[in-house]
């Protein structure tokens, strides 16, 4: 074969291939996509329209919760729902927490993460271990779920569109951030599994004892006082959490006052946290001596015997209804003479639901 | 101990080239790819059995397929359509084309230890990537990542590339010292933006430890097209490669335009490269060590390097992602850490042997 | 092939090239001769093109090679550089094959290459493996491969055994009886009265003298271009020229 033949078969080959790639490619997405449809958008919805057994419509606005849902594209950016949801994937204890307080737990959940602890998984429901940036997506699909529940900055888009555009699941994205925020998060599972008069119990148990809370925090005198909350070392200081964090809302409704002016979760040096002399410092559950000794040499100075630490993380992290116990906790550390976990109504007695363990249990940190 | 154990491995490999036809070393490999690939579709944490796998294949042939419709679940399907058929065939192509791009880049450089990322194809796509999570930007929705990836990518190489630029020609100890700096560079502002951002962290971590999982049919089609059309344009620039080998004064005289083809090359490696890169984040390795391989099995010519590299490096990064997603029960590495793992031991090897002064036992 | 230098100019830094023509005939052995650092290498680059002179021309066949591509100079020109990169894995013969890379036809084969070089027991050993003189017969193979009418060998001979630059001598006598336009860079002055019909002196990137060896090779064209004073030696064989400091008898 001469120079110039050679080149052309080439060519000629190279054609082929490329057409064929091209054609191929074609067939395999187009196949895809006859049975799910891989696209590459996600998109977000605030309204869920539920079909009722009666024949109506309800529509669920998750914007009252500040969440949101990523609709799979088969659905064309409506997310409508038969009724109720029976396969919950719950990779974020806070829906699980809520969806066991609404009773809903055993006949939905089929699948939560790792860190979903309370309650303590069943047989039949399986734990998902969730990595930073990656969940392992054929567990989930093997479950078949109907949704999948979890809050925001835990997976990547990547993570989300193989769920929701190329399973067809939708995954739903709670983020309360008050205590308002978090009683709409209860209707909203409530309406989403079929539990709405469990939802408002739980609310009226929340807002008897919010209204406890405030006539206990009335009676205290004086100034309020001031803290620093500590959640460990950053680069150049200590973060902590800012005005209008949830925390920060939470100092408030115990008559506590954040010493931090900056919003969000800003990084303090030592001097600077000095220099806002806070009365107490609040130490993080985990907090770890030797690791901010590191970051902000001085600061043990000011710590002295002025610090306490969080009995339980978990009650001030996820977002709720046993938030509750949370703020009564933190005003009984500050004001034991005035704010008393004893004085919270029984969850059971008030609600008629009953859970096992009882949803206080481990907020002193003594199991 | 280790390196002994390694060494007879390596005299393997020779021997294999020594004592077989090359049509059954073709053959062999091929067959190889293949039983990785099944056996890639078949690992995962969910079991599916060998029948219903092999039915759900015969489901997807197109327009017989219907005929097989039924005797599998939809998730059985879902999981080994949706899932890991686009994992397994993301392994294919991100492996053929860092084994393509790494033969290519140590044809140009002449120099046995380089890989397609030296030329700044990494830097680039990493500043693309973090740029595009730090921003939100959206230019084609959920994939904009990998899009500004690989636009980055490209346009770092290209950047480098003409900063090279002496006399009319590009040496390659220019390229590679600009490649070097103006990586570095970039790096420094790829860690500014991460040290900025505690969230960015979290997300531009998988990326720069690269990962397969998670790659749709959408993507993988693109790439796919992208990585065989890159292929068969190196592999029909071999002899063009080997030439450059021998250097490229000698190259000139034989009637290569080398400047041409060095562009040629590098830009088409980058593109192919880069495609993948933006799918599966930093893979390292494959392209460092995969073309030795090709060459103490098939010789040192790219007509057949450049294609058994695609093949064994796609053989390579199956196995690395098996491992990846089986070593730790319920967690799936980063293949990236895989490969590293299993690279680095192989690239001292290789020094060595290369320090010596021969591929061959 | 005819093979032409006019007046070609070439500065890189302090280094200059200057007005350089010659004119080498096909049949001939040329050779061009200096000391090191007179630019007999890079006149040999520009003379196929890897370096651009910046004005003069070369031409072939009375055709300018700035008009014509890489592959339609090699098609004239072959060249056997005095250092390869080490190629990755190559045996011998796919090293010479490579050179077959702008040829329009199929002879002469790799084997008729390599025997007439006298290495056809090389053909399938790995390239990296071979010595040094091999390497030089076979690049020199190589050349003879590209089948081209006019070939630059650049210190074909340097560091060779002595029966290694036998045969390097026997093959290029052999491929001036073919017909081929040869053109050799030599340092040593014996080499170049003995292989060369003519000679190209330089110094200093400029020519001494260019023409017929017997008419360039004077005792005073010697002292100019290599700065040392020769005398004739009577009955030495193939060494002709002395420097004038060593005396006959030791």
């Amino acid at each position: 074969m001469d120079q110039a033949t050679r080149r052309n078969v080439i060519v000629i080959v190279a054609a082929i291939v490329v057409v064929f790639a091209g054609f191929s490619g074609y067939l395999v997405l187009h196949r895809a996509s006859s049975t799910s449809s891989p696209s590459i958008s996600l998109q977000e919805a605030s309204t869920v329209i539920i079909h009722n057994s009666n024949g109506t419509n309800t529509s669920l606005n998750l914007s009252y919760s500040n969440s949101f849902v990523y609709v799979p594209n088969i659905d064309h950016g409506n997310l409508v729902i038969n009724q109720s949801l029976h396969r919950i994937v719950s990779l974020v204890p806070s829906v699980t927490v809520t969806l066991y307080g609404l009773d809903a737990y055993y006949s939905t959940v089929v699948g939560v993460d790792q860190y979903s602890t309370y309650p303590a998984p069943p047989v039949g429901v399986q734990v998902i271990n969730i990595e930073l940036s990656s969940l392992p997506v054929e567990d989930i699909a093997n479950l078949s779920p109907d949704a999948v529940m979890s809050t925001s900055g835990y997976f990547t888009t990547q993570v989300i569109n193989q769920i929701v555009n190329v399973l067809d699941i939708p995954f739903f994205v709670f983020n309360p951030n008050n205590m308002s925020q978090i009683e709409s998060q209860n209707v909203q599972l409530g309406i989403l599994t079929g539990t709405y008069q469990n939802a408002l119990k739980i609310n009226e148990w929340m807002n008897s004892n919010l209204a406890i809370l405030h006539d206990d925090t009335e009676r205290i005198p004086g100034k309020p006082i001031t803290v620093f909350y500590d959640l460990g070392p950053g680069s150049t200081g200590l973060y902590t959490a800012g005005n209008g964090t949830f925390i920060d809302q939470i100092f408030s409704l115990v008559h506590l006052k954040n010493v931090v002016n900056q919003t969000g979760y800003p990084e303090l040096s030592a001097s600077q946290i000095e220099d806002l002399k806070p009365d107490w410092i609040l130490l993080d559950q985990y907090y770890n001596q030797s690791s901010f000794n590191q970051s902000v040499p001085g600061y043990l100075s000011i710590i002295h015997d002025n610090a306490t630490r969080i009995a339980n993380d978990s009650f001030l992290n996820e977002n709720d209804f046993r938030t509750v116990y949370a703020a009564f906790w933190m005003g009984s550390q500050f004001y034991p003479d005035y704010i008393s976990l004893a004085n919270v109504t029984p969850f059971d007695q008030t609600t008629g639901i009953y859970l096992n363990p009882p949803p206080q249990d481990g907020v002193n940190g003594t199991q | 101990m280790v390196s002994m154990e390694l060494n007879s491995r390596m005299h393997a490999l020779s021997f294999i080239r020594k004592n077989t036809g090359l049509t059954a070393r073709a053959m062999g490999s091929l067959a190889l790819l293949f039983a990785a690939i099944v056996y890639s579709t078949y690992i995962g944490s969910v079991s599916i059995s060998p029948l219903a796998i092999s039915r759900i294949y015969l489901s997807q042939i197109p327009f017989a397929g219907r005929y097989f419709n039924g005797t599998f679940s939809v998730v059985q399907y879902n999981i080994i359509v949706l899932i890991r058929e686009p994992e397994v065939l993301g392994a294919v192509f991100v492996g053929a084309a860092l084994g393509m791009g790494g033969a290519s880049v140590q044809s140009v450089f002449k120099n046995p230890i380089t890989e397609p990322y030296i030329i700044g194809i990494s830097s680039g796509a990493t500043l693309g990537a973090v740029v595009a999570l730090a921003t939100g930007t959206d230019i084609m929705g959920a994939y904009s990542v990998q899009f500004l990836a690989f636009l980055s990518g490209v346009a770092v190489v290209l950047l480098i590339y003409v900063l090279s630029f002496r006399s009319g020609k590009v040496p390659p100890i220019y390229l590679l010292l600009s490649g070097i700096a103006v990586s570095l560079f970039i790096s420094a502002i790829v860690g500014l933006i991460l040290f900025s951002s505690r969230r960015l962290q979290n997300e531009a971590f998988a990326w720069l430890l690269g990962s397969l999982s998670g790659i749709t049919w959408g993507e993988i089609t693109i790439v796919a097209v992208i990585v065989t059309v890159c292929g068969i344009i190196l592999g029909a620039m071999s002899r063009e490669l080997d030439a450059l080998q021998m250097g490229e004064a000698h190259a000139q005289s034989i009637g290569v335009p080398v400047e041409r083809v060095k562009l040629m090359a590098l830009l088409i490696t980058t593109v192919g490269v880069a495609a993948a890169v933006s799918i599966s984040g930093l893979i390292g390795f494959v392209g460092l060590i995969i073309p030795h391989v090709s060459r103490m099995i098939f010789g040192g010519t790219n007509r057949k390097v450049v294609p058994a590299s695609a093949v064994f490096g796609a053989v390579f990064l199956l196995l690395s992602d098996d491992i990846a997603r089986t070593v730790v029960h319920n967690t799936v590495l980063p293949v990236g850490i895989v490969t590293g793992i299993i690279g680095v031991p192989f690239f001292m090897y290789l020094l060595n042997r290369i320090s010596r002064g021969s591929y061959v036992a | 092939m005819l093979l032409e230098a006019r007046n070609l100019v070439f500065r890189r830094g302090r280094f200059s090239l200057e007005y350089i023509s010659f004119t080498a005939q096909p049949g001939t052995i040329t050779g061009i001769g200096g000391r090191n650092g007179s630019g007999k290498s890079t006149l040999l680059r520009l003379l196929y093109g890897f370096y651009k002179p910046e004005s003069g021309d070369v031409l072939v066949e009375g055709r300018n090679i700035r008009t014509m591509s890489p592959r339609e100079i090699s098609r004239r020109i072959s060249v056997v550089n005095q250092e390869v990169s080490e190629p990755f894995n190559f045996t011998v013969s796919e090293v010479v094959s490579i050179s077959g890379y702008s040829r329009e036809n199929g002879k002469p084969a790799v084997s008729d290459v390599l025997s007439m070089c006298g290495i056809e027991h090389l053909e399938h050993r790995p390239f990296n493996e071979i010595s040094g003189g091999e390497r030089r017969l076979s690049i020199i193979a190589a050349a003879i491969y590209q089948d081209s009418g006019i070939m630059l060998m650049d210190e074909p001979t340097a560091f060779l055994d002595v029966d290694k630059e036998l045969r390097v001598i026997g093959i290029v006598r052999k491929l001036r009886e073919q017909g081929r336009n040869i053109v050799l860079v030599l340092h040593d002055v014996n080499l170049l009265y003995r292989i060369c019909d003519n000679v190209v002196l330089l110094n200093n990137g400029r020519i001494v003298a260019a023409g017929k060896k017997e008419d360039v090779m004077t005792l005073d064209n010697l002292r100019k271009t290599y700065s040392v004073e020769f005398r004739e030696v009577a009955d030495g064989g193939p060494y002709r020229f002395a420097p004038a400091s060593i005396s006959e008898s030791g």
